[in-house]
C-alpha cells in the first residue's frame, strides 16, 4: 500500500450501523490516504465509540469533536484542519470503490486537474445498486468555466461533492455555507469557479446510500432551499457573461430540481400543508419563470435526443411542472395515490 | 471589481470571523473594498484580519481604540470610498451572491437601498427567519410607501441586510453607545431615500449568540423605548405621524412586548420590579392603552391575514397581561420559559 498526500474528510452523525462499512472501504484503498479526519458533529450513538477505535488503531485517523452543527460545518471544519494537497470528502452512511482514491488521483496527476469527478451508484441494499448519473459515457476534460458550466448544467458531472477528487487550493477561501440546507447544490458553482481544468471520469466509484427516515424522506420548508441555489447559479452564470449563451441549460437544471421538490412535497405533506407549500413556492418562482422552464423542458426532448436519460428526466420535469401549476389540488391527489399504488 | 465598499466592524470574534472574511472573498461580485474596522480586539481577531488582507488585495484593516460597533461603522462610513455600502457584522456571513443580486437590483432600478431577508442561526444548529416579513419583492417608491412598509413588519429593518447608495448617509452616522442601535438608523435613511427594494430572499445569515446583548436585559434595553419615542418626533417632524398613528402604535406594541418579555426572562424578581417601575416612567398607561386598541383595531382590519392576526393576538395578550398584573406576568413568563426548557432538553 502505497502512502497518498490525500485528506479525507467523513463527517460523522449517528450513523452506527454503517460508519464501519465506510470506514473499512476507506481503509481498504489502494492507495492510502494520508490523513483521514473523521469529524464527529455531536453524535448521541454509538458512532463516537466506533470513530475511537478506528482512530486508535489508525496513526493516520483523527477523530475531531464537535458540537452538533450540521454537516456544512462538520465539512468545513475537516477544511480547517485538513493538510493533505487532495481533498475527498466521504460521507459516513457511504462507502467508497477500493480503487476510488487511486483512479481519481492518477488522473489528477496526469491531467493536472483541479477536480476530478467520477461517477456515482445508488445503494439500497446488497440486492438493489441502482445507476446514478455519470456512469456510461466518455471521459472528459474540461478547460473553461463555460464547459464546466454546461457539464454540471447537463448532468455530465454532478453537483455532489462526494464523487470527487479535489486540489486544495479549491478550498482556498471556500466554504460550505451552514444553514443552507442543500449545501452541496450551493457550493457547486463557486467550486467550478475556483477550477480551472476539471477531468470527468465515467466509471461508478461512489455507493451512495439511501435511507428512509432521512432527511430525504420528510418535506419541511427546509427544502425551499433548493430554490436559493438554483438562483445562486444564475447570478454566478449571469456574472461570468454565460447566462446567455446557457441560459436554456440552466432552465433544464432547475426544471429537474422544481420538479423533484413539488414532488416531494405532495408525497410528504398533508393536503392543507402541501396548499402552504404551493403558495409559497409561487412566491418564490414568478409565473413567467415556471413558463420559460416548462418550455425549456418540453423542447429538450425533442427528436435526435431520445436514448439519453437526462433529456427524458428533463422532459418529465416540464410534464410534471405543467400539471402541477394547472391544478397542484389534482396533482397533490394523484401523486398521492401513485406513492400509495407502489407501496 | 465593483464600486461596493463593504464595511466589518471587527471585536473580539475570532470564532467567528473566517466564515465571515471567507464569505465576502467568495462573492460573485467582487467589493472594491473591504474594511476591517478592529475596534481594539484582545483576542486573535486583528490577526486574522491581518491574514486575510495580505491575501487580498481589497481587503483592509483599520485600527481604533475599542469605541464599540457603532464608532467602527462610522470609521468605515468615513473611509469608504465606493458607491455603494454593505455593513456585515464580523461573526455573522452571507451568501456568495448577495452583493451581486443587490447591487444589480440598486444599479437596474435607481433603488437607493435594496434590502434583502436574514436567516436566523442559533447555537444548537437550527435555523429561523422573521415571521411575518413579505414574501414578494416590494418596490417602493415615496416616503408613505418606506414608514408603511416599516412599521407594518413588511421587511427587517437591520442594517446590515442590504446595500446603500453612499450618498445616502450624507451627515448620518450611528448613534455612538445605543444598544440595538443598527436598526435605530433605518427610519433616518429612509427619509433621504427616493426609491428602496425589499426582496425575500434570505442572503445574511446572522448568529443568535447566547450570552451576546440579546440574550440579557439591563438597563440600556431601556433605549429602544427612548428610539420609539425618536421614531415618533420623526414622524411627527415630517408630517407621516398623522397618516400612522395606528399602525405606530401597533409597531411600538410590539416592541414594547419584546422589552416587557425580556425584562421578565432575563431578571430577577426584585431587578424586574425597578424594570418595571422605569417602563412605566417611560410609557405611560394612557400610550398601553392607545397600543391595545390600535391592536386591535388591526386585527379587524387583517382579519384574512391569519399569520399577521395572530401575532397580533399575541402582542394584544401579552401587553394585556402585563398591564393587569406585572408581577403575575413576571411568574407567567418564568413558568413558560422554564417548561420550554425541560421540553427542549428532553
Amino acid at each position: 500500500m502505497v502512502k497518498s498526500d490525500i485528506s479525507v474528510i467523513v463527517p460523522v452523525y449517528n450513523v452506527e450501523e454503517y460508519l464501519e462499512q465506510c470506514l473499512e472501504s476507506i481503509l481498504a484503498q489502494t492507495l492510502q490516504p494520508a490523513e483521514v479526519l473523521l469529524i464527529n458533529d455531536g453524535s448521541t450513538d454509538a458512532s463516537r465509540e466506533i470513530c475511537v477505535s478506528y482512530a486508535s488503531e489508525y496513526d493516520f485517523v483523527t477523530l475531531i469533536d464537535q458540537e452538533n452543527e450540521g454537516q456544512a460545518s462538520a465539512r468545513n471544519t475537516g477544511l480547517d484542519r485538513a493538510s493533505g494537497d487532495f481533498i475527498a470528502f466521504v460521507d459516513s452512511d457511504d462507502y467508497i470503490s477500493g480503487h476510488m482514491l487511486a483512479t481519481l488521483h492518477i488522473k489528477a496527476l496526469s491531467t493536472g486537474a483541479d477536480m476530478v469527478k467520477c461517477g456515482t451508484w445508488y445503494y439500497f441494499h446488497e440486492d438493489r445498486i441502482e445507476k446514478l448519473w455519470g456512469i456510461e459515457g466518455e471521459e472528459l476534460i474540461l478547460e473553461d468555466k463555460r464547459s464546466f458550466f454546461q457539464a454540471l448544467l447537463n448532468r455530465k458531472i454532478m453537483h455532489s461533492v462526494c464523487d470527487a477528487l479535489y486540489r486544495k487550493e479549491v478550498f482556498d477561501g471556500l466554504r460550505f455555507t451552514v444553514g443552507m440546507f442543500q449545501e452541496d447544490t450551493y457550493i457547486a458553482p463557486s467550486v467550478l469557479m475556483a477550477c480551472e481544468k476539471i477531468a470527468v471520469i465515467p466509471d461508478g466509484l461512489y455507493y451512495y446510500r439511501q435511507r428512509e427516515g432521512s432527511t430525504m424522506h420528510l418535506f419541511d420548508s427546509r427544502h425551499f432551499d433548493v430554490i436559493a441555489c438554483n438562483r445562486k447559479m444564475k447570478d454566478t452564470l449571469v456574472h461570468q457573461d454565460l447566462y446567455d449563451t446557457l441560459q436554456n441549460d440552466f432552465y433544464k437544471w432547475y426544471g429537474v430540481h422544481l420538479m423533484q421538490l413539488v414532488k416531494h412535497a405532495a408525497r410528504y405533506s398533508s393536503f392543507l400543508t402541501f396548499r402552504k407549500h404551493v403558495r409559497k413556492l409561487h412566491d418564490m418562482v414568478p409565473d413567467e419563470e415556471m413558463d420559460a422552464i416548462i418550455e425549456a423542458g418540453y423542447k429538450s426532448g425533442g427528436a435526435g435526443h431520445s436514448g439519453n436519460r437526462y433529456n427524458e428526466t428533463v422532459k418529465k420535469s416540464a410534464k410534471v411542472l405543467s400539471g402541477f401549476r394547472k391544478n397542484p389540488d389534482l396533482f397533490w391527489l394523484k401523486t398521492k395515490y401513485n406513492s400509495w399504488k407502489k407501496s | 471589481m465593483s464600486d461596493i465598499s463593504v464595511i466589518v466592524p471587527v471585536y473580539n470574534v475570532q470564532d467567528f470571523l473566517e466564515p465571515c472574511l471567507d464569505s465576502i472573498a467568495a462573492q460573485i461580485l467582487k467589493p472594491k473594498e473591504v474594511l476591517l474596522v478592529n475596534d481594539g480586539s484582545t483576542d486573535d481577531s486583528r490577526d486574522i484580519c491581518r491574514r486575510y488582507s495580505d491575501k487580498y488585495a481589497y481587503m483592509r484593516i483599520i485600527d481604533q481604540v475599542n469605541r464599540g460597533q457603532s464608532a467602527a461603522r462610522n470609521t468605515g462610513l468615513d473611509k469608504a470610498s465606493g458607491d455603494f455600502v454593505v455593513f456585515i457584522d464580523s461573526d455573522d456571513y452571507v451568501s456568495e451572491n448577495m452583493f451581486a443580486v443587490l447591487h444589480d437590483k440598486a444599479v437596474q432600478s435607481g433603488a437607493d437601498i435594496v434590502k434583502c431577508g436574514i436567516r436566523f442561526l442559533f447555537d444548537d444548529g437550527s435555523m429561523g427567519s422573521m415571521k411575518g416579513i413579505d414574501q414578494h419583492e416590494l418596490i417602493l417608491n415615496n416616503r408613505e410607501e418606506f414608514f408603511r412598509a416599516l412599521l407594518e413588519n413588511r421587511f427587517n429593518p437591520s442594517i446590515c441586510n442590504a446595500i446603500y447608495r453612499k450618498e445616502l448617509f450624507g451627515n448620518i452616522r450611528f448613534d455612538v453607545g445605543k444598544l440595538m442601535e443598527d436598526s435605530f438608523l433605518t427610519p433616518y435613511l429612509l427619509l433621504s431615500s427616493r426609491k428602496i427594494i425589499t426582496i425575500p430572499d434570505e442572503f445574511y445569515f446572522y448568529r443568535q449568540r447566547e450570552g451576546s446583548t440579546m440574550h440579557t436585559f439591563s438597563d440600556r434595553h431601556f433605549d429602544l423605548i427612548e428610539f420609539i419615542h425618536d421614531f415618533r418626533e420623526l414622524l411627527k417632524r415630517n408630517q407621516l405621524y398623522e397618516t400612522f398613528r395606528d399602525s405606530f402604535y401597533t409597531w411600538s406594541g410590539y416592541h414594547f412586548m419584546i422589552t416587557i418579555k425580556n425584562a421578565a426572562r432575563h431578571s430577577t424578581f426584585l431587578q424586574y420590579i425597578k424594570h418595571v417601575e422605569k417602563f412605566h416612567r417611560l410609557v405611560p398607561d394612557t400610550e398601553l392603552e392607545n397600543v391595545i386598541l390600535a391592536i386591535s383595531k388591526a386585527k379587524q382590519e387583517t382579519a384574512l391575514d391569519k399569520n399577521r392576526t395572530s401575532s397580533l393576538s399575541k402582542a394584544e395578550k401579552t401587553i394585556q397581561t402585563f398591564r393587569k398584573n406585572p408581577n403575575l406576568f413576571w411568574l407567567k413568563t418564568k413558568i413558560n420559559q422554564w417548561k420550554k426548557h425541560k421540553k427542549n432538553s428532553k
